[in-house]
Order: C-alpha cells, then sequence, then structure tokens
C-alpha cells in the first residue's frame, strides 16, 4: 500500500483525458499455481462519465474485476491504474473514501439508523456535524425517500427502500467514481424498474462515472452507456450497446444477446 | 432454621456486612480482569483465525480444573489470599467472554464487513463501529454468564482464607452451624441474582435505545459506575492491606483453630496498638506457603503438625525434640513464640455398641476387627505422610472396609447415625464429651505430641519487638478441658467463636471486661 492520497489527484480526477480506470494487462490467481485464471491479461479503459455495465454468467470474474479498483483485490500481474495512477500506489483507506461501493443487495450497517448508515463514510472523514446533517437530508431525497426515514432502523424498511439507502449511503462524499456490484439484488421487477430509473437519474444529474455489475442483460442495455461481456476470466466485448446487440463479436456474447433487443 | 438464619444474620449484620462487602470486591477485580483479558484475547483470535483454535482449547482447559485443584496449584507460585482467588476466578472466567467474543465477531455476516472495508474504514473503526457492535448481544450473553458464575465461585476463596460469603459457608460447615451456612449461600445466590437482573436491565436500555450515541452513553455510564465501585472499594482494600502496621493473623478452618484465630487477635489487638485482620484458611499446607511469603503474620500451630507437616521431618515427634523444631523453624524465618498449654492430639473413637459388640480397648483391639468397620476421617488425616492414615493402618496393621472423607465439623453426627464405625478424633474435640462414642487407647504410641504454640513470623517480631512480651504472657494459658469446654460451645450451643474467645480472655484475666 502507498501513500498517495485521493486529494493530491484531485486534478486527474476530473481531467476528462484521463481514463476513469485502465487495466493494463490484469491477471488474477486466486491459488497460486492452480494455473486458474479469474482475471485473464485483461486489459481496457474506461473513460470518466461512462456508465459501464460488466455483464457475463456468474463466475466470469466481474466482482473480481470492479474490487481491483478499490484494491479490495490485488491483480497477480499487471497494473489497475485509477485517474492515472496505479492503485497499489494509493493509500487504500483514503482511497475507498473516495470511490463510492455498493454490493450485492446493498447490505445496510443492522445497528444504525438510516441516517447514521448515509452518513458512516462523513464521520469516518470526521466531517462538520452541520455540514452531514444538511448532506444526508440532500442524499435521503436524491434517491426518492425524505427525513422522516432517518431514524429508522435498516429492519424496518422494505427491500426497495433498503436498496435506496444503500445508495444514498455509496453517494455520502460525493464520489467521482461509483462502484456497483449486483446492488438490485432481491427486489421485484416494478421495485427494480424504480430503483433503475433512480439511478439512471443520479448518473445524468452528477455526472460520476459508474461501473456497475448485473447479469440481467436488460438491465445492463437500458442503464449502460457501455457494455463490457466477461466470460472465463476474459473480455468478449467491450462496446456500446448497439454495438453488443448488433453486431456481438464473439459466439458467446450472440448467445447471451439473444432476444435482446435495445 | 430459616428463622435461626434470619437472626444471625440481624445480630452478626456487620460480620456479613464484611463478608459482602469482600465478596463483591473479589469478584468485581476477577470479572474485571476476565473481561479485559478476554475480549482482547476474543479480538485478537477472530483476526488472526489461525490462534483460534489452539487459544480456545487453552481457556477451555483452564475453565475444565477443578476450582479447588486450580487453588491448590496456585498457591506455591502467588501463596494463599485473595491474589490467588483473583486469578484463578480470572481464569474460569476467561472462556465465556473469550469464546463468546470470537463467536460474535466471527458470524457476523461477511457482506457487512466487506462493506464497511469497501468503504473504507480503518482496522480499528471497522472494530469498534462494525464488529464489536453487532456482536455485542453474543458478548454480553457471555458476561452474563460469567458474572453469575464468578460470583458463586467467589465462594471458594474462602478456602484459601481470602474472605467473601464463603467464609461464613465454611466456618458454619466446621463449626456445625447450618444457620451460619445458610445465611452465607443465600447471601452468594441473591449477591448474583441481583447482579445478573441488573445486567439484563442494562442490557435491555442498550438494545431499546435507537440512537448510537445514547446507547454509547448507557454504557459508558455503566461502565464508569462499575469501574467508580471497584476502585472505591478495592482502594479501601487495598490501603488497609498496606497498613504497615496490620497484623495477619490466621487460622485453619475448623472449631479450635478459629476459636484459637479469634483468642490470638482479640488479646493482640487489647493488648497493643496494631490493627489486626483476622482471616482463616483450610489448613496447614495453606497457612505455610502464605507465613513464608508475608501474607500471614501469625497462627496457632501443633508441635507434631509442624514436625512431619512443615518441616517433613521423618519420625514420630516428642516434645523433647523441640529445640531442633525451634531450630528448623528459625531458619525458615519462623518462631515458636509460645506454648499455650494444652495438647491436641489425634485419637481413635468407635461407636459404643460397636466397640462393646467387639469388647474393644486398644488400637489392636480394633485391629483384628478393622475389616469389618467403615473409617471416617478428615482429608487432610486420610492423606497426611507420617502420622495420617496410611501410616496408622502400616502400624497396627489395620484394614477397613471402607474410609469416608468427613468434615471436622461433621463427624459425630455422621457415628451417631451410624454411617461410620470408626473415626479420627481430637483430643480437644467439644462434641467428644457428649457423642456417644469411646475413645481407644494408642497402645503403641503411634501419634506424636500436638501441644499447640503460638506460630509467629520472625520479621514481624523483629519490626513489633514489644509483641515478644505481649505474647509471652499466653504461655500455658490453657489445658485441654478448658479447650475442649470452648470448642463444645460453639459446636454444641452454637455460640459464635467471637464470643467465646472473649469471654475466654475476660475469664483468664488475658483483657479487660
Ligand atoms: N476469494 C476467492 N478465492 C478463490 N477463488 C475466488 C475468490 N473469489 C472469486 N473466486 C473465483 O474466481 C472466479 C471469478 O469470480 P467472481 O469475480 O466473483 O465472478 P462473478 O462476479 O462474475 O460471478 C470464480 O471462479 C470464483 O470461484
Ligand atoms: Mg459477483
Amino acid at each position: 500500500m502507498g501513500t498517495l492520497t485521493f486529494e493530491e489527484i484531485k486534478a486527474d480526477a476530473i481531467d476528462p483525458s484521463i481514463p476513469a480506470i485502465e487495466y493494463d494487462h490484469v491477471s488474477k490467481e486466486y491459488e497460486k499455481g492452480s494455473g486458474v485464471l479469474a482475471l485473464d491479461d485483461l486489459t481496457l479503459s474506461i473513460q470518466q462519465g461512462e456508465f459501464v455495465m460488466l455483464v457475463g454468467s456468474s463466475g466470469g470474474g466481474k466482482t473480481t474485476m470492479m474490487k481491483m479498483v478499490n484494491g479490495l483485490i490485488e491483480p497477480t500481474s499487471g497494473v489497475v491504474k485509477v485517474a492515472g495512477h496505479n492503485v497499489q500506489d494509493f493509500d487504500l483507506i483514503n482511497l475507498r473514501r473516495h470511490i463510492g461501493y455498493s454490493i450485492q443487495g446493498s447490505v445496510l450497517f443492522p445497528h444504525m439508523s438510516v441516517a447514521n448508515n448515509i452518513a458512516y463514510v462523513m464521520k469516518l472523514e470526521k466531517a462538520d456535524k452541520a455540514f452531514i446533517k444538511e448532506r444526508v437530508h440532500t442524499l435521503i431525497e436524491m434517491v426518492g425517500l425524505d427525513d422522516s426515514y432517518l431514524k429508522k432502523f435498516p429492519h424496518e424498511l422494505s427491500g426497495g427502500q433498503q436498496q435506496r439507502v444503500g445508495i444514498a449511503r455509496a453517494l455520502a462524499n460525493q464520489p467521482r467514481l461509483l462502484l456497483m456490484d449486483e446492488p438490485f439484488g432481491a427486489v421485484d421487477t416494478i421495485t427494480r424498474t424504480s430503483l433503475q430509473d433512480e439511478i439512471l437519474h443520479i448518473y445524468r444529474e452528477t455526472g460520476v462515472t459508474i461501473v456497475f455489475v448485473t447479469h440481467d442483460v436488460g438491465e445492463a442495455l437500458k442503464l449502460g452507456t457501455k457494455l463490457c461481456v466477461l466470460d472465463k476470466g476474459k473480455v468478449e466485448q467491450f462496446d456500446s450497446p448497439e454495438a453488443v446487440v448488433n453486431n456481438p463479436a464473439t459466439p458467446y456474447v450472440e448467445r447471451l444477446m439473444a432476444g435482446h433487443r435495445l | 432454621m430459616l428463622t435461626d438464619a434470619v437472626n444471625l444474620l440481624f445480630e452478626r449484620s456487620d460480620f456479613f456486612f464484611e463478608l459482602f462487602v469482600q465478596h463483591m470486591v473479589i469478584s468485581l477485580i476477577s470479572i474485571f480482569f476476565a473481561c479485559v483479558i478476554g475480549l482482547v484475547l476474543g479480538i485478537l483470535i477472530s483476526e488472526k483465525m489461525g490462534a483460534a483454535k489452539p487459544t480456545l482449547s487453552v481457556v477451555n482447559f483452564l475453565y475444565t480444573i477443578p476450582s479447588l485443584a486450580l487453588l491448590g496449584l496456585l498457591i506455591p507460585f502467588t501463596g494463599a489470599g485473595q491474589t490467588t482467588a483473583i486469578i484463578a476466578l480470572t481464569a474460569y472466567g476467561l472462556l465465556p467472554i473469550v469464546k463468546n467474543t470470537h463467536t460474535g465477531i466471527c458470524n457476523i455476516n461477511p457482506a457487512i464487513i466487506e462493506a464497511a472495508r469497501g468503504m473504507g474504514s480503518t482496522r480499528w473503526q471497522m472494530l469498534f463501529k462494525i464488529k464489536l457492535p453487532l456482536a455485542f448481544p453474543v458478548i454480553m450473553s457471555g458476561f452474563r454468564n460469567m458474572v453469575t458464575m464468578t460470583i458463586s465461585l467467589t465462594s471458594i476463596a474462602a478456602y484459601i482464607g481470602a474472605g467473601g460469603l464463603g467464609t461464613a459457608i465454611f466456618r458454619g460447615i466446621s463449626t456445625n452451624n447450618m444457620a451460619m451456612v445458610l445465611v452465607g449461600s443465600i447471601l452468594t445466590a441473591l449477591l448474583a441474582v441481583a447482579v445478573d437482573l441488573l445486567l439484563g436491565v442494562v442490557e435491555r436500555r442498550v438494545r431499546r435505545q435507537r440512537s448510537e450515541r445514547s446507547r454509547r452513553h448507557t454504557l459508558i455510564g455503566f461502565g464508569v459506575a462499575v469501574l467508580a465501585v471497584i476502585a472505591l472499594i478495592g482502594g479501601t482494600a487495598f490501603s488497609s492491606m498496606q497498613q504497615q502496621d496490620t497484623i495477619r493473623v490466621t487460622s485453619k478452618a475448623f472449631t479450635e483453630q478459629l476459636v484459637m484465630g479469634e483468642i490470638l487477635s482479640q488479646y493482640v489487638d487489647e493488648n497493643t496498638d496494631y490493627n489486626i485482620e483476622l482471616t482463616s484458611a483450610a489448613g496447614t499446607s495453606t497457612i505455610q506457603p502464605g507465613l513464608e511469603s508475608g501474607e500471614y503474620d501469625m497462627y496457632v500451630e501443633y508441635t507434631g503438625t509442624g514436625w512431619a507437616e512443615v518441616l517433613h521431618n521423618e519420625g514420630v515427634y516428642q516434645e523433647d525434640q523441640f529445640e531442633d523444631l525451634q531450630a528448623q523453624y528459625n531458619s525458615k524465618g519462623i518462631t515458636w513464640t509460645s506454648m499455650l498449654g494444652y495438647e491436641n492430639t489425634y485419637g481413635i473413637a468407635v461407636r459404643t455398641d460397636v466397640a462393646e459388640q467387639y469388647n474393644l480397648k486398644t488400637y489392636s483391639d480394633l485391629a483384628a476387627v478393622s475389616s469389618e468397620l467403615k473409617f471416617g476421617g478428615n482429608p487432610e488425616f486420610l492423606e497426611r505422610q507420617g502420622d495420617g492414615y496410611s501410616a496408622l493402618c502400616e502400624e497396627y496393621g489395620m484394614e477397613f472396609a471402607s474410609t469416608i472423607d468427613l468434615d471436622t465439623g461433621l463427624k459425630y453426627n455422621t457415628i451417631n447415625a451410624g454411617e461410620v464405625d470408626v473415626i479420627e478424633i481430637f483430643t480437644t474435640d467439644g462434641q467428644l464429651g457428649s457423642a456417644d462414642v469411646v475413645v481407644l487407647e494408642d497402645d503403641r504410641n503411634f501419634f506424636p505430641s500436638y501441644q499447640a504454640g503460638v506460630v509467629v513470623r520472625q520479621e514481624v517480631l523483629d519490626r513489633h519487638p514489644d509483641l515478644n512480651e505481649v505474647l509471652a504472657r499466653l504461655n500455658d494459658c490453657l489445658d485441654e478441658t478448658t479447650m475442649a469446654e470452648l470448642n463444645n460451645r460453639v459446636d454444641s450451643n452454637g455460640e459464635d467463636p467471637e464470643t467465646v474467645a472473649h469471654d475466654f480472655l475476660v475469664s483468664a484475666g488475658l483483657i479487660e471486661g
């Protein structure tokens, strides 16, 4: 782990000529010497402001690819860069606080109120109290809820409401980059649709770069400005939704896209 | 029985209050250490998975050592008294805390940990903001178990002279005073239940409180209150322990010794300016290490016991060997200052009907029919080398049908009830006069001489030279008949040793009435 802080590279993080994320010949072998690669020589760049959907069958390496961005997983070989700097050069604690992160099902902290869940990173950062209060208020409305929810505890919310709070929590520290790993877990179709609309709305409003994992092709086509199709640790295709649907690069992509339209 | 107990509680409320406070101090300090060490261990092994198994095996092993055995094992290293009791109780308290902390942390949904890590929590923040709060209910249930267990187990501390409510229980058993046993037991149980209820209330409040802040305030408030109580009680206890001018008198845990402990402490108290602290401990084997380590200053011992059990000499002690005894004691930094004038030797008694049936007069007569009879003796006698049970059997060729461990206070009841036929007695036993038994003749002079005398740490005599003269006045102040009478007042009349000792000292002109 390095000592580079996000504050030091702030200028790079908003410079549109520098990719938000770059993978340079990245491989991951969880069990050393097994020869089984979760990621196999991955090279690609994600530009700032893109909404990239990682799709593919389960076990394809989507989560592995995403967790390398905030240093939860270290590549076995190759380099992952955020805003032009090697992730391993960052003070990872600092980096993570500036990257929004929401994982499968958006698990909230069950012992904290909604307000404290949303304020979690700001509190880690020891932000000013009045500022936190104001920001929590803004965020809860941004995700389509209101202040009456702030005092509630996670178990008092419906599944959909919990995921909204999960999104608010990920956005709390005004990140330039948002990582979402199947955030809309087990919710019904209607709730899912409204959550999708919410995240699209937030994306358009804030201009944040989003990397979003899903195994739902419909969701990927609806939300993404780009799709990254992964299978067995290899990128099958990385292109716009139109290109992926209309010109599948490999038989795997073709099978995956069968029956889907924009 | 219950009214006896209530009366006793009110009559001697000061005595019980003091035991109660001691009990709280020992329990709270042990609970405090078990918590701190247990939490740290529990957290460490949940962070470093490889360490979990061996650590849990060790604390589990500690937990399974019988309490008396653990105390016995510790005495050679840490002496008798509160320190040892606290170490043992802390060791027992570790398991529930370590195990529940570990379980509580390991059972947290890994996705929650992952989310907290991905959001940039440091290790400490993860521990204090996520892991410990989520593991709290599990830790708390372990804590409550541990607290009740420790409070009950603290009764055992009396066995090594650490005080607490167990003192009442042990004393009650030794002096055949069931009301005393009852009060000691009930107070212990009440204390445990009350503390458990209190913890239940705290736990429920913490869970109900919605904001983290007020939850933390309740916990901090409770913690501060407990620490304040420990500091206050512990502070006073410690400062009184530290007092230079305190003389620590102790005794073994049977009636005569309890009376002698009182006689010695009241006498020195009245005739000097020193503070006196009186405790009682299980027996010579627990007192001697304490005497050598400076935990105790003086007590009444018997020459024959000292010869065999403290000095580990071979052969039957007789009084013409006293100079040798004194010299060997001096080399351990201990002096026999005064001989009290009575002998409390061992004897063998059989129930009258058995004696008549077999026409028993001497130990040799008894040996001939021993295979038909059941023998009861106190554990010390049954175990002791030199002049204990096995040596006796060897000398006379006895072979009893069975042996039973009997507490000194219970042996006359047991033989009168017909559960045993032969018992080991002391020549000054108070109940001897009224019991339906015949004392046999030691026709081969097997038992050594057991003159009672005061044994004092030399350092104490050097520091307070006036004690020499004061203690010398106790020479020949008693004889066997008087001693047996004093014992009988406690054993049969249910008077307490303190009063009996006081009456004796006044009538002997040793203190003013
Ligand atoms: N911590 C780990 N240890 C060993 N193997 C892992 C670990 N995490 C993931 N894998 C393996 O790596 C591969 C890719 O997993 P993952 O990135 O979770 O895929 P996806 O998110 O696309 O379902 C899978 O075969 C999975 O079993
Ligand atoms: Mg995954």
